[in-house]
């Protein structure tokens, strides 16, 4: 887990959560946020368990997305995916594996993705998902847009998500979701893994307004270990699935 | 029951207790190339190959499971060779790193463009082909029972153990009946352990697959079996529908006359424990090398 941080240049405010599995280190969280205010990009990557590298995947991917300025297009997107696939391969290459792991490297790694960019000046925003990494766009207290799941219940365990081999997994290309959207002063983003994001809109979709408020006021707030405290009981009330959290919020204030 | 999260600290046991009497070095019925023993080793070798790559997290293999091969023939005891051998109890993560040996193969995999290509991979053995003696089953499931016993004492809020048993013939030392009925009356917290029965045969002979009635048994031995054979937990019953298997609330873990294609799925079937997907291997292989 790391340290909920505020953050504030110009008219962006940002703060971020991470928390492993029960049972797992921090070191052990295959979700990872990138963010640069430089261009208003915000990613976050929810490597999958079963995959090999899929921690270093995922930090691969939020890392180089948001230093680039392209790679908003589906089309672009296959190809930044490739190209960091390839940068991953080569890095394995290096290692001499034991035969478990060069088979489990042979099929590459996979994590879920969602980044952002926002034009605050033009009042848009653009984003590009593959998986079921979420974006929800919250104005006046509702959700204005969820993507690219929009229902609890469509979360599944299958989901398709971006491979370090895109030869081997061609088919994935056709499910990159992007899109655009406008924006007003005190909209509020989310980028939410996959466990946590299925919770959120069920609570949205429940009207458990009381329970948003208290995550609302932890995740504002400056205590981690009670907003850790607060996620460990929703999973043992089995409300939350037990899987890494990665938690962005962004907060834009237009003047 | 069967809910418990199977983690590092709370690990799960997997018993493969394999017949290596001298009546597996017959064929299949139709097959006269192919040993039932040489058959069922290669399904075992797989089976293992299959439950470490599930616990291989990049450079490291978890340990989510510890593994017993027992065989009973001429002997009774582990089966698996090379450094495990005279082993019962291995953690999958041993099982990863000390193999007999590991084979070159090759896998075939699509290119990206429509097509096929083969590549080459390493597979490993853990145990060889065994067809000697009698069929010593009585004590071999008094063997599981005591391997299991202590587990159980050491693991009480674990996923309960799983026996899968193979054999095709009567037990040459008793009735298992009795020592069959202690192992499926040891229990955790999760609840008792599974034990799951797969007769193969060498004749032609109808195949009975997870049958929840044993009226359809008109052989003793197999009434036995049944008898000696868990229900099919909901999680084991969804692994055995993604198989396309005919299994339903109140089947037993329990084939009767299985064919070689039966003895892959009892495998798949009996080592997906909490409703992993099963893992198909047999279209993976192309050729040994």
């Amino acid at each position: 887990m790391t340290s909920p941080k505020k953050s504030q240049l110009g008219k962006v405010s940002l703060r971020q959560f991470l928390h492993p599995k029960t049972g797992h280190t921090p070191a052990e969280c295959e979700d990872a946020i990138a963010y640069n205010l430089g261009n208003n990009r915000f990613a976050i990557a929810d490597g999958a368990t079963e995959a090999f590298d899929a921690r270093n995947w995922a930090d691969q991917l939020v890392a180089s997305w948001v230093l680039r300025e392209d790679a908003l297009s589906s089309a672009d997107f296959w190809d930044f995916i490739t190209e960091q696939g390839l940068i991953l391969s080569a890095s394995w290459s290096k290692l001499r594996l034991p035969w478990y792991s060069e088979e489990k490297a042979r099929a590459g790694s996979f994590a879920a993705f969602i980044g952002i960019e926002i034009d605050i000046d033009a009042g848009s925003w653009q984003a590009i998902a593959l998986g079921d990494s979420c974006l929800i766009q919250l104005r006046n207290s509702q959700v204005i847009n969820a993507l690219p799941i929009a229902a609890s219940t469509e979360f599944n365990s299958t989901p398709i998500l971006a491979p370090s081999n895109t030869y081997l997994q061609s088919e994935a290309a056709l499910q990159i979701v992007s899109k655009t959207g406008d924006l007003e002063n005190g909209d509020k983003f989310l980028l939410l893994s996959d466990a946590v994001a299925a919770w959120f809109l069920r609570i949205f979709e429940d009207q458990d307004l009381g329970l948003l408020h208290h995550f609302a006021s932890l995740f504002n707030g400056d205590d981690e270990v009670t907003l850790v405290n607060f996620f460990e009981t929703e999973r043992s009330a089995q409300r939350l699935k037990d899987d890494d959290i990665a938690v962005l919020g962004i907060e834009v204030s237009r003047i | 029951m069967y809910s418990a999260q199977i983690t590092r600290s709370n690990p799960t046991c997997i018993v493969l207790l394999l017949d290596q009497s001298g009546s597996m070095s017959d064929p299949f019925s139709g097959d006269t190339a192919s040993k039932k023993s040489d058959f069922v080793a290669e399904v075992v070798n797989h089976t293992l190959h299959d439950l470490v790559i599930r616990c291989t997290k990049t450079e490291e293999v978890r340990n989510y499971y510890y593994v017993a091969v027992i065989g009973y023939g001429r002997v009774v005891g582990p089966a698996f060779r090379g450094p495990l051998a005279s082993r019962n109890l291995v953690s999958i993560s041993d099982v990863a790193d000390y193999p007999l040996q590991v084979k070159n193969s090759y896998k075939r995999v699509a290119d990206g463009a429509g097509g096929w290509v083969e590549i080459p991979i390493r597979y490993p053995v853990w145990i060889n082909p065994l067809a000697d003696g009698k069929t010593p089953m009585c004590e071999a499931l008094t063997l599981v029972k005591n391997i299991l016993e202590n587990w159980v004492a050491e693991h009480p809020q674990g996923f309960p153990p799983t026996v899968l048993h193979l054999t095709d013939g009567e037990s040459s030392d008793g009735d298992p009946d009795y020592v069959g009925r202690q192992i499926m009356a040891l229990k955790t917290g999760d609840g008792p352990v599974l034990l799951f029965n797969c007769h193969i045969t060498s004749l032609r002979r109808d195949k009975i697959e997870y049958p929840s009635d044993e009226t359809v048994l008109s052989d003793g031995f197999a009434r036995t079996l049944f008898q000696i054979s868990s229900h099919l937990p909901e999680n084991f019953l969804a692994a055995a529908a993604q198989l396309g298997v005919r299994a339903r609330p109140g089947s037993r873990g329990f084939v009767f006359n299985a064919d070689p294609s039966s003895i892959v799925q009892f495998y798949e079937i009996g080592t997906s424990l909490t409703g992993m997907t099963p893992y198909r291997w047999m279209d993976d292989r192309t050729e040994s090398a």
